[in-house]
């Protein structure tokens, strides 16, 4: 009886430990989904930006600066929204971070826009439109710096007076709202750019159609989709085998169990029922669980593979 | 016949006992003839009648492994299957 004790809980613990791998496991792929959706869109973003940047200090022509924003601005914004979808509510820290941080950068490139608005009618109207934009998105974003404050993640202490701060989720959902409104607002001085500079009309035009395509396409619904999809991805328990464990081990019998159910699984092809009286029914099995079980053992006698 | 957990075509068939074993039974017959031809072979089923020995009920209390162990599961959602009163015993 010890022997069996000790073996039964030698199988749980096992089995336990398995589970617990798998856990780690799935974590360790969620975590690097996660960290390349997220660092690539940065990367992407920030690259993307600094060519736009370049672009603007080297480029005194339209026409190079036009070619530089229609490749590289629809990059940053793909490559932001790639970004924020792997954000997840839960991410605090980040939020407050991505909420916070960013007014820093966007001030000066605003102002550094601003202050690069050429001559001509287009050139200065585009710039000083993207210069009002980002100024009015950092305004936009200025409150999440008192909801830092109030959530006690700025260096200094939070106050349990006045208004309660924003939560992270509703934090996230003004990130997207106001990358939205901004990446929008990009597309369309694009498009207006693209009709303005009739030369360069289709180039502008297909590159403001693909930084207003996301903008208009993550709606919040499809936002939470697809963070959803994100965050599953990766997070599957293996293969069949592995999950059967798992659930032998919730179970409470860990491999006993499922060797026990290994040995008790019997199948019945259909074509063997001939009828319903070989149903089960009215509330009794009647004479027909006898002669199905018989047909269920005697069925060749061959396994079938799983 | 015995067969590994997760095998091909497996199906795990949920009933009352208590619905009329003729319409349960042109059910089935419908739904397997079509699942027949669909996949070009007749399903196998997990019947508790058929598949659980009188003699190994302690089986039963593996049901979550033998459900996880069919790839499908069908319901034969009669009258009674749905009435906790009516499927009790007398």
């Amino acid at each position: 009886m010890y022997v069996s004790f000790y073996t039964s809980v030698v199988f749980a613990e096992r089995a336990r430990q398995r589970m617990r791998e798998q856990r780690a496991a799935a974590d360790r792929r969620k975590r690097r989904i996660r960290l390349v959706a997220f660092g690539g869109g940065l990367v992407a973003f920030l690259a993307s930006l600094a060519g736009v940047l370049i672009g603007l200090l080297l480029g005194s022509e339209i026409i190079i600066v036009s070619i530089i924003i229609s490749i590289f601005a629809p990059a940053a914004v793909w490559g932001l929204f790639s970004m924020l979808l792997a954000v997840q509510p839960t991410d605090e820290d980040l939020v407050r971070g991505l909420s916070v941080n960013p007014v820093l950068g966007l001030l000066p490139f605003g102002w550094f826009l601003w202050s690069a608005t050429g001559n001509s009618l287009a050139e200065s109207a585009v710039l000083s439109l993207l210069a009002m934009t980002f100024s009015l998105t950092s305004a936009a974003l200025l409150p999440a710096w008192r909801d830092a404050f109030l959530a006690g993640l700025l260096p200094c202490r939070s106050t349990r007076v006045g208004p309660r701060a924003m939560t992270a989720p509703a934090c996230l959902s003004r990130i997207w709202l106001v990358a939205r409104l901004c990446v929008g607002m990009l597309g369309v001085l694009l498009v207006s750019l693209g009709a303005v500079e009739s030369y360069w009309y289709w180039p502008l035009c297909l590159s403001g159609a693909a930084i207003l395509l996301p903008a208009f396409a993550l709606r919040p619904s499809a936002r939470r989709y697809l963070q959803a999809r994100l965050a599953r991805l990766g997070a599957s328990g293996g293969s069949d085998d592995a999950q059967l464990a798992a659930l032998a081990a919730l179970s409470g019998g860990g491999e006993k169990a499922l060797a026990r159910a290994q040995a008790a699984f019997r199948l019945l092809p259909f074509d063997k029922l001939t009828g319903a009286d070989e149903l089960p029914g009215g509330g009794t099995a009647g004479g027909a669980g006898d002669a199905l079980r018989r047909v269920a053992r005697a069925g060749g006698g061959r396994q079938l593979g799983g | 016949m015995a067969a590994s957990l997760g095998a091909e075509s497996s199906v795990f068939v949920s009933h009352s006992w208590h619905d009329s074993r003729q319409g349960k039974w042109a059910v089935l017959k419908r739904w397997a003839e079509r699942d027949t031809a669909e996949r070009g072979t007749a399903p196998l089923l997990w019947l508790d009648a058929a598949c659980v020995a009188p003699e190994d009920a302690g089986a039963l209390e593996l049901l979550p492994l033998l459900v996880s162990g069919c790839q499908r599961f069908l319901i034969l959602a009669g009258p009674t299957y749905a009435n906790r009163r009516a499927r009790r015993r007398p």
